[in-house]
């Protein structure tokens, strides 16, 4: 009897006990982990490469801000030219280009150069976080080794109430499981709550797998039969109740700190960032737009809206949320991008200063200044928050 | 011999090499970044021979291999007692072995320690209080013993498992 990571694993690998060997779809990479994988992959002895399965995206720093950054991007494009590798620079944020542009399918195995690799589970996909040794062996050989993880399952139910969205939902089984207790596991979700979310609206659950060190995630979807053997056995099993759930802030310095937003409610704050790979969806755009609508932000907060990808952003353009945000007060950035969440440009923080971000992790120093602050929380709080300058609770605004 | 560097539960990469400062490949460049904003004082008195002893969870978060490169350019040892999966898999690959403990450590930060890989113990030389370290896994070992993985690639051709 099998969960569902364990038969894609072991139907894309070969397996000793838990040690597989497993086949490789697609290899993703971006500016940040891709140098040091080609710095690895120049020491192969020979230089064999899977070139159809890899996957290069700019992101992380585009364009570069600084010298040295520049000089790796040049490295990557030289990289890319002599294998006749794909790349995309300047279309968007990995993650959610990937989904984008079709490369994450069910039944998949992915690894990924990032650590939320894991988010493709939201399309049926084992997603693998991995460092840049681990991409340079996968680029040499289509494949890499594992133990197969055994999972935790997530059931979610019921109707979600005004003001709460799937971000509220990935704090709460964050707090639930912490930030340790999916070492070595995989999470599978599941529930009538997901029935109806696109894989856009599922990625902040998807994503923040992550933050319990998790080693993947996916979501159980029954129209491509990925689900579990009956009477299958689960390491542990979770249940997240949305109809009382409250909009939920992961407070500093962890993303399991998190509290309702009515207990923090009315701190002062500096930055909001509405975007990243977790919530820079137009679903994310729209639900911004919507409490923006009409409304001024306050002036002494920094607010930051960046689409997740050139798609996004155009689709935002088209139906007028772009404008809405405009005149609203905050600041639209492209090119898409990480930007702020990994405090390298486009907004990083300074001492003292205290940011509402959409984004997933809170550690310090995370968005730049160790003695910055930063809450983690839905773009519906975040756009609640950059009208008042406090941390504010949206349902008031919707 | 070697002096102990101990840190708490859930040590993210962000703590071991802050976002912004992993724009260079440069390993010496790099070093000078490590626990920057959390023990400033770690890089200019860590010696190579150190031991960084961390709780559960350490390396957790972003998968940057550049956390693993600094710990590597320090030359201390690592013994937890469990590590990010991403980050461990970083530190075999580089040929830095993430040693693991069951119990929470005893030993106490600034205190000599005495490594003893066969053994597989590490001796607090100030209170005598003494780890048992777990087993390798034999395929980690494998890994680590060509010298990371790109070298165990090289000699192997392909994953034996």
């Amino acid at each position: 009897m099998s969960t569902v990571v364990e038969k894609i694993l072991t139907k894309k690998g070969r397996a000793q006990g838990r040690l597989a060997v497993v086949d490789i779809d697609y290899i993703m990479s971006h500016d940040t982990t891709t140098p040091l994988a080609i710095d690895a992959f120049d020491k192969f002895a020979d230089h064999m490469i899977h070139k159809d399965k890899i996957v290069i995206v700019f992101d992380h720093m585009v364009p570069p801000s600084y010298p040295d950054a520049a000089f790796n991007q040049r490295y990557m494009k030289e990289f890319c030219r002599k294998y006749g590798i794909r790349f995309f620079e300047g279309y968007g944020i990995c993650h959610t280009l990937m989904l984008e542009k079709g490369f994450v399918k069910p039944w998949g195995v992915i690894v990924g150069g990032d650590s939320h690799t894991p988010v493709y589970g939201v399309a049926g996909a084992v997603g693998l976080g991995m460092g840049s040794t681990d991409i340079a062996a996968a680029w040499r050989t289509g494949q890499t080794w594992l133990e197969i993880p055994e999972s935790i399952k997530i059931e979610i139910t019921g109707r979600m109430p005004k003001g709460v969205t799937s971000k509220d939902i990935a704090l709460a089984y964050v707090k639930e499981i912490t930030l340790s207790g999916g070492q070595e596991k995989a999470l599978e979700f599941c529930g009538d709550a997901l029935k109806g979310m696109d894989v856009y609206e599922k990625m902040p659950i998807g994503i923040m797998a992550a933050e319990c060190t998790a080693v993947t995630e996916v979501f159980q979807d029954e129209s491509n039969d990925l689900i579990p053997d009956k009477g299958v056995s689960y390491f542990d099993e979770v249940s997240i109740q949305v109809d009382g759930l409250e909009p939920l802030i992961a407070c500093p310095h962890s993303p399991d700190n998190v509290k309702t937003v009515s207990e923090v409610e009315g701190r002062d704050v500096n930055q909001v960032f509405i975007g990243s790979c977790t919530n820079g969806t137009i679903h994310d755009l729209r639900t911004a737009a919507r409490i923006l609508k009409g409304r001024k932000t306050n002036p002494y907060v920094r607010t930051l809206v960046l689409p997740a990808t050139i798609e996004i952003y155009r689709q935002a353009l088209r139906e007028g949320l772009i404008d809405t945000i405009l005149e609203s007060g905050a600041m639209v950035c492209t090119p898409p991008g990480c930007g702020p969440c990994i405090g390298r440009h486009q907004g990083v923080l300074g001492d003292y200063d205290v940011c509402v971000s959409t984004s997933n992790r809170n550690y310090q120093g995370r968005m730049g200044s160790p003695k910055g602050e930063v809450y983690i929380s839905s773009p519906a709080t975040a756009a609640a928050t950059a009208l008042e300058g406090k941390i504010a609770d949206p349902r008031r605004y919707l | 011999m070697g002096h102990a560097w101990v840190f708490g539960d859930n040590v993210s990469t962000d703590y071991i090499i802050p976002g912004r400062f992993n724009i260079t490949s440069d390993p010496k460049e790099l070093r000078k970044y490590a626990f920057n904003y959390a023990r400033p004082e770690f890089v200019e008195q860590v010696k190579p021979g150190d031991v960084v002893i961390g709780g559960k969870n350490f390396g957790c978060g972003s998968s940057r291999e550049h956390a693993a490169i600094v710990l590597r350019e320090c030359g201390v040892y690592l013994v937890a007692n469990s590590y990010g999966w991403i980050f461990r898999r970083n530190c075999i690959n580089l040929g830095v072995l993430p040693l693991e403990m069951a119990e929470k450590s005893q030993i106490r930060d600034g205190d000599l320690v005495e490594l003893d890989m066969t053994k597989l113990l590490l001796k607090d030389v100030i209170t005598g209080s003494i780890q048992r370290l777990n087993p390798v896994p034999q395929f980690v070992l494998d890994i680590y013993r060509s010298g990371g993985l790109v070298e165990y690639l090289n000699k192997a051709k392909t994953y034996s498992v």
